[in-house]
């Protein structure tokens, strides 16, 4: 008898990225009318008015504000409904990846059955007793599989009946109005004072604790009231901050871009519009990133604070879900770093996260760039030259941003899942000494510490000083002045972690372009792609150990003077020998340059004299 | 009718308020009209769409509304202002001739004493670039004195 092939499970009909993309309209619709009623609760009907006049006027708010309670109410239903669907659609995509696997799998041995049918002696009753033996094994195993594909199919059924019944029960005002009026309704407004409270006792595990006892229809009521505030409160999951964070974004981008077109745009908001939508264009750029098993986008918004630091902004992304991830890498950019610089340092981060991907086996890897502190920038007065940072930043906003980097990861911790994740924090140039003061000053909380293109470790004397013997790794280019900043040279920022007696494990950098005008462009070349230091990083950040070079001594590298004269006097030569890019008048001018922003540098401690 | 207290600064406040919010739900529908969720089964992509068309509506006619109240906060603000300035006037012109440039004591008080003055001048001064001046009859109290654009508190 010939055997039924397993019919495969029926498409997934709507990804969890579709899902989760409406969901993300509505809650941020759902937020701007939370916000409307709000401001118009608090001021808009002012005391000092009375008369028939403002009567109407407060009947008008009270009428209006009721309007507005049952959309809540109604998109609070509805985003629960669509949050539980994606959810479930997570879970039907994964369980079909398996569904598929298997069909065809027992569908090709059924091919091979058949085959062996076919070619058998009919005559051999052995032979034939086992096929019918055979036979009877792939059709119950049949039987069996056919009964979870059918299952499955039945669920995807199912959870589009569920919420369709959900959003058919909230799709009229009058259903609205019936759901603001529920006694059961989740008071979002006490929610938010108790998260407040539990975000200020600074306890992100207390936070974490109290998250997983609320209901479905609590998160998505305290989602929409409060975006600001779960979005950035550590210990709520990732998952959670993303959707709050990508709430507040979109709502921003929606009252900002009105205003704007209105002609009312403040300075303040008009930066904080840019720096929102350069969030979103730097999600969008990663919307394609997809979780292959269970559908959904891999790119989280973890910190979203646009009108943070003067406008300057603060936020975090994640590329990969830091709460699951085996292992999480945070990297700190340095000097100018604000919310707009969030693309490329993510691509860098991108970069990384592919590389050490391939190195970890069936390890995951999330890469977060987290850009929430306020780092030095032309903001405040300074050129883009990096001399003048070193020398007029000091180690104040180090010291700030590394307390607010020890809190973010301390968050990260507490939403973790499952077993403990391997936590490695990277510090670029002024991020590195942003780093460090995380470490000496508040505790980090992290397995491993990468330390790049670094000006100084702040107060940290040894590498011990920072994390325990073997988990500091130092990438400095030889010729990267930016890392010959550090004591025992200038020192402004600490000590150079480069330096053999400090005690890290220093691995292999490029040593980057001896021409006078790059030097800057090799501060800026660790994440390089195919570059030694970026394999190096990837190393640390899948559990490896890099390879170790030695580190400086006196006499084994060049010091601050010495690179930039011998690089002024190798460049000149070379162009005047070339004489096509650059004319021996250009090349004077940059090694004249670079040699009296050196010796500006220098003399602050004299040490040219 | 009920006892008025009008703070014009804080109406004018509050119309702020209402503007921006209105400003805010008008972004709200326009993102919500905007929302696909594509792509979706068909059967729930048809309730999604029909929740999403009844909120839009609801939520933009709020906007409109919110707006419209507003515009009539903004209204308010200019009647009472209008109202104050016109009071003002009149009740001035019911002064006697030697207290007619005083002004008025924000904290109340009473105005200051007048300056002895023969009455109306046939002929006011000069102005101040000395060009001679045609005499003017006195305008006299104002019966229908024009609003002032200026606010009233």
């Amino acid at each position: 008898m010939a055997l039924v092939r397993v019919s495969q499970p029926d498409p997934l009909r709507t990804t969890s990225a579709a899902a989760a993309s409406a969901t993300s309209g509505v809650r941020a619709t759902g937020e701007s009318m939370s916000d409307a009623q709000e401001s118009m609760a608090s001021q808009g009907t002012p005391a000092s008015w009375t008369g028939d006049a403002s009567q109407a006027a407060a009947n008008e708010f009270t009428a209006l504000s009721a309007r507005l309670d049952a959309a809540s109410a109604a998109f609070v239903r509805a985003v629960t409904v669509l949050d539980a669907f994606d959810d479930t659609l997570q879970t039907l995509s994964s369980r079909r990846i398996d569904l598929v696997e298997r069909v065809s799998e027992l569908n090709g041995r059924i091919d091979t059955y058949d085959a062996d049918v076919a070619a058998s002696d009919k005559d051999d009753a052995t032979a034939q007793e086992a096929l019918v033996q055979r036979s009877a094994n792939l059709e119950r195993e049949a039987t069996a599989l056919q009964a979870d594909v059918d299952a499955w199919n039945r669920d995807q059924e199912s959870a589009e009946q569920t919420v369709i019944a959900g959003l058919q029960g909230v799709d009229t005002v009058a259903e609205g109005q019936s759901a603001a009026s529920a006694p059961n309704r989740a008071d979002a407004a006490a929610l938010a004072d108790q998260l407040q409270q539990k975000v200020d006792s600074g306890d992100p595990e207390a936070v974490a604790d109290w998250w997983s006892g609320l209901s479905p229809e609590q998160v998505a009521a305290l989602v929409m009231h409060s975006p600001q505030l779960v979005g950035n409160a550590g210990g709520v999951p990732s998952e959670v901050r993303d959707e709050a964070n990508r709430t507040s974004m979109l709502s921003d981008i929606d009252y900002l871009t009105q205003r704007r077109d209105d002609g009312q745009l403040t300075d303040l908001e008009r930066q904080q519009l840019m720096n929102a939508e350069d969030a979103r264009d730097t999600l969008d750029d990663y919307q394609d990133r997809i979780d292959p098993e269970t559908g959904e986008n891999q790119a989280f918004l973890l910190v979203y604070r646009p009108d943070a630091f003067n406008g300057d902004g603060g936020v975090a992304m994640s590329l990969g879900n830091p709460d699951t991830a085996d292992d999480v890498t945070s990297f700190v950019p340095g000097l100018t770093s604000e919310a707009t610089s969030l693309s490329g340092n993510v691509e860098s981060m991108d970069r990384l996260m592919q590389l050490a991907d391939g190195k970890n086996g069936d390890r995951s890897v999330a890469a977060i760039t987290w850009i929430d502190y306020d780092a030095p920038s032309s903001g405040e007065g300074l050129t883009d030259d990096p001399w003048d940072f070193l020398q007029v930043a000091g180690q104040g906003k180090a010291t700030d941003g590394g307390e607010r980097f020890a809190d973010f990861v301390d968050g990260m911790r507490a939403s973790d899942q499952g077993p403990d994740a391997h936590f490695t924090a990277i510090g670029h140039s002024y991020g590195s000494t942003t780093v460090s003061h995380a470490a000496t000053d508040n505790d980090l909380q992290v397995d491993d510490m990468v330390l790049i293109g670094s000006p100084g470790t702040g107060s940290a004397d040894t590498a011990t000083d920072l994390m325990p013997e073997g988990h500091l790794f130092v990438g400095s280019a030889d010729y990267d002045p930016v890392t010959l900043l550090g004591s025992p040279a200038i020192g402004a920022l600490g000590h150079d972690p480069a330096q053999a007696d400090f005690g890290a494990h220093r691995f292999e950098v490029d040593p980057g372009s001896y021409r006078v005008q790059d030097l800057f462009e090799n501060h800026s070349s660790y994440f390089n792609e195919g570059s030694t230091s970026l394999d190096a990083m990837a190393d640390v950040v899948a559990g490896q150990t890099p390879d170790e070079v030695d580190g400086r001594t006196l006499g084994s590298y060049q010091t601050l003077d010495t690179l930039v004269v011998g690089s002024s006097v190798v460049s000149g030569g070379e162009q005047i020998w070339n004489g096509v890019e650059w004319t021996g008048g250009q090349v004077a001018d940059a090694a004249g340059w670079t040699w009296d922003r050196a010796k500006d540098a220098g003399s602050w401690l004299n040490p040219f004299d | 009718m009920s006892s008025v207290e009008a703070d014009w600064n804080a109406i004018t406040a509050a119309a702020r308020v209402w503007d921006g919010a209105a400003d805010g739900l008008d972004g709200a529908w326009r993102r919500l009209h905007g929302t696909t969720g594509a792509p979706m089964a068909p059967n729930v992509a048809a309730a999604f769409e029909t929740f999403r068309e009844a909120w839009v509506d609801e939520v933009k006619d709020v906007a409109t509304t919110a707006q419209a109240h507003a515009e009539s906060l903004d209204d308010a603000a200019a009647t009472y202002s209008s109202v104050d300035d016109a009071a003002y006037q009149r009740i001035r012109s019911l002064m006697p001739w030697s207290y007619r440039d005083s002004t008025i004591d924000p904290d109340g008080g009473p105005p200051p004493m007048p300056t002895p003055s023969p009455g109306p001048s046939p002929s006011p001064p000069p102005p101040s670039d000395s060009t001679p001046a045609t005499p003017q009859p006195s305008p006299g109290p104002s019966p229908t004195p024009s609003p002032s654009p200026t606010g009233g508190d």
